[in-house]
């Protein structure tokens, strides 16, 4: 009879780690059996049921464990880069794909994911701040081929990297040796030092304070060549390069050379990229460009693509340039189909 | 600071403060000695002896096999006896604290003159 019990505390027992056990599931059993045999039932009752199963799931997640020194080393960078990501996504207002809250990218999950975990540690549930770790490593990665897949604002392979690579540190049990864990960091910062660049871009830009801060920012770096590499603030992704590359052309010398440096735009303000340009670079004198090119040609368009997408934001360009207001609000400018089609046209008039 | 210690530890300390107690038998006497409520689990009991061991205040007492069945023993430790005596000290500061205060109170219930203050409001 005590035998049935015991096999079935045993059963029950499985809740607990195997460690845990190896050490506590024969006195446990005894001290069950005692009970029931002082009651008299001759079998488990459900209180106890109950109590071994929270007891399990308390000894496997939340059982307070030693503070890991490195784990929370590695969970407070991962929170200064968290809070760091809130402050350059932060973007209130601004509604497309992959926008989340007042967040213009998705990996803000992974932000607070890391942010929690960290509070975990602290609080000594290391065990369930690694498993917050984990989700972190699954959110960034799933966030990351999401908008890679459907074209959403997401985090660039590097920020899908950092976030990833900071989680699986943070994951990593305590008892892994100092040196594998020296090893993994190491690792991990070599894929980021390459990254830092577009971050102390962006706290540059930071420090010239505008009217409408909160607005979305573009930020085109002009190269002397006329290449212009585009970002938006708080939009890891440097894949926008085409968004502002066709207003870039505007930025020309009293010479009609090209004056290399580095704009920032609001959003919307693309097609005024000659005013910001002179105003910012000190450019004075803007010469013949792309978008005045546009501007005069917009009957060239042609009759075929008119009523095209194609020939919507060549009129807006125009419009916004000349004194003929077209009307068109800067709505239309961030839609990533309307962009695309733009950059389009631009390539077909070079 | 003497940080509050909750009820249930406090018992198990208490009980095993005579000496060395297995599992069955410390649930028995906590619940004796605190007039039934502290009626422990026999998995809260392994959690909070688990948590004790590690701050060091019980330690296991060695194992006994009785009919085929393990007894595990607990005793108290030094560092136990110890944090046991600053809960009493605490628990004696409060107690002594509220016993004045109470002496103090005034002859007239407050549920009294409140109602009072009502009835001529």
């Amino acid at each position: 009879m005590s035998d049935e019990r015991a096999e079935e505390y045993r059963r029950m027992l499985r809740w607990y780690p195997a460690e845990w056990r190896r050490q506590n599931e024969d006195a446990i059993i005894g001290a069950l059996l005692d009970e029931d045999d002082a009651a008299r039932r001759s079998r488990p009752v459900l209180a106890n049921r109950m109590s071994l199963v929270a007891g399990g799931l308390r000894q496997r997640f939340i059982a307070p464990e030693r503070r890991s020194i490195a784990n929370l080393i590695v969970l407070s960078a991962a929170t200064a880069l968290s809070l760091f990501y809130f402050t350059i996504t932060w973007a209130p207002g601004s509604r497309y794909a992959g926008s989340i809250g007042p967040f213009s990218n998705p990996s803000v999950i992974t932000g607070v994911l890391l942010i929690a975990a960290f509070v975990l540690a602290l609080c000594g549930r290391g065990k369930t701040a690694r498993l917050l770790a984990v989700l972190g490593i699954v959110a960034e990665i799933a966030v990351g081929a999401l908008s890679q897949t459907f074209d959403w604002q997401g985090p660039s392979p590097y920020t899908v990297v950092l976030f990833a690579g900071l989680g699986l540190l943070a994951a990593t049990p305590p008892t892994l040796s100092l040196v594998k864990r020296v090893a993994a960091t190491a690792i991990v910062l070599l894929l980021v030092i390459p990254r830092p660049r577009p971050s102390s871009r962006m706290r540059k830009s930071r420090t010239t304070p505008r009217p409408e801060a909160s607005r979305l920012r573009r930020v085109a770096r002009i190269s002397s060549s006329g290449k212009v590499a585009g970002k938006v603030a708080g939009k890891i992704r440097a894949e926008s390069a085409s968004e502002v590359g066709r207003a870039g052309q505007g930025c020309r010398d009293a010479r009609g050379g090209i004056a290399p440096g580095r704009v920032e735009l609001r959003l919307g303000e693309e097609e005024r990229l000659r005013e910001v340009c002179a105003a910012q670079l000190g450019v004075t004198q803007v010469g013949a460009d792309e978008i005045g090119r546009a501007e005069v040609g917009t009957p060239e368009v042609g009759a075929d693509q008119v009523g095209t997408p194609q020939a919507r934001p060549a009129q807006v360009e125009s419009g916004e340039l000349g004194p003929h207001e077209v009307g068109a609000g800067p709505d239309l400018l961030l839609h990533p189909a309307a962009l695309r089609h733009s950059s389009t046209h631009q390539l077909a008039h070079p | 600071m003497v940080t509050e210690m909750r009820e249930p530890t406090f018992w198990v300390l208490t009980v095993l403060a005579t000496g060395r107690r297995h599992g069955y038998a410390l649930i028995q006497e906590a619940r004796e000695l605190s007039g039934g409520r502290v009626d422990l689990k026999v998995a809260t009991l392994y959690a909070a002896l688990d948590r004790l061991g590690q701050q060091g205040l019980v330690a296991i007492d060695g194992d006994e096999v009785v009919d085929g069945r393990l007894r595990r023993y607990f005793r108290l430790t030094d560092d136990g006896a110890q944090q046991l005596e600053e809960q009493i000290v605490r628990l004696e500061a409060n107690a002594r604290e509220a016993r004045a205060r109470l002496r103090l109170r005034p002859a007239t219930p407050l549920s009294a003159s409140a109602a009072t203050i009502g009835t001529t409001a």
